[in-house]
């Protein structure tokens, strides 16, 4: 098992309506994520498209991490929806990091609606060549 | 981004996807909710459908009118710009592009093909379409041909 594996997603209520003002109503989901393991670092990536750097909240508190967002972009009033797949407006994610993590030293970046974090594992979690003699 | 326009001849690739269909029904005749139970009965990859939909295979897409144009805007995060290919074929928009990503177990990096066709229901100048990119959603102005406008305002109220 890898490293990577240990990760844990946090299950939200799957109809936990979105809080705060805006979201008043709207369904929140779980955005697709990917997950990469180094040596030396965890790499997750947030699949959010549609969201930019003011929509997004992102915290880790101890080892849990926690991620909403919303995709701002509002129709034009005269635009009529001929269809529309793309609901849910609120992102939400919870997961559960594992241990070892240098959480003072996490990177993130959003771009092009994919926001990419680096976890930096600490001493104890990376991984040692062992000289044999 | 590479934009093709074209008069292709009369093929059906319509098979390829299932919303193409008309029968299919329309996801804004869906109610949320009803479309949130889809989501909790047939979870994440129960058909591959909503997995895929996710990942982007098949990305989701909404189109819009007002009277000059159609708009289609496409969720494709993390594109390379030159990666998108936007194709207008006789009613028919084609959007198609690559990403790169990680294997399930996150240990190698592969790439992602994404796919989708939809039908314009109305007659489009493909000499005029435009596309742009931003925050991973891909923005497609489709310009209604002058005829298809014009023939909107032939009706006139009787005397």
């Amino acid at each position: 098992m890898t490293f990577a594996k240990t990760i844990v997603p946090k299950a939200d209520r799957p109809l936990a309506r979105g809080s705060g003002d805006g979201d008043a109503g709207r369904y929140a989901v779980a955005p697709h994520y990917e997950i990469k393991e180094s040596d030396d670092a965890l790499g997750l990536e947030v699949f959010l498209p549609g969201v930019t750097r003011d929509d997004l909240d992102l915290s880790v508190e101890g080892r849990e991490l926690t991620l909403s967002a919303r995709r701002s972009w509002q129709k034009p009033e005269d635009w009529t929806p001929v269809w529309t797949e793309t609901g849910a407006t609120v992102y939400r994610l919870h997961l559960m990091l594992p241990e070892g993590l240098e959480d003072d030293k996490i990177h993130a970046e959003l771009k092009d609606g994919v926001l990419r974090l680096t976890l930096p594992k600490g001493e104890a979690a990376q991984r040692k060549k062992i000289q044999v003699e | 981004m590479r934009l093709i326009r074209g008069n292709a001849p009369e093929t059906v690739f319509a098979h390829r996807d299932p919303f193409f269909d008309t029968a299919w029904p329309r996801l804004s005749d869906w109610s949320p909710s009803l479309d949130r139970l889809f989501d909790l009965a047939f979870d994440d990859d129960f058909f591959g459908y909503r997995g895929e939909r996710r990942t982007g295979a098949r990305p989701a897409t909404d189109l819009y009118e007002d009277g000059e144009n159609f708009t289609a805007r496409m969720d494709l995060p993390g594109m390379e710009k030159d990666a998108i290919t936007v194709e207008m074929e006789r009613d028919i928009l084609t959007v198609s592009g690559s990403r790169k990503g990680f294997a399930e177990d996150g240990s190698e990096e592969r790439s992602f093909e994404v796919r989708r066709s939809i039908r314009i229901p109305e007659a489009i100048a493909e000499d005029k379409v435009k596309a742009s990119y931003a925050d991973g959603i891909l923005t497609v102005t489709l310009p209604k041909r002058e005829e298809a406008r014009a023939r909107k305002v032939m009706i006139e109220e009787g005397k």
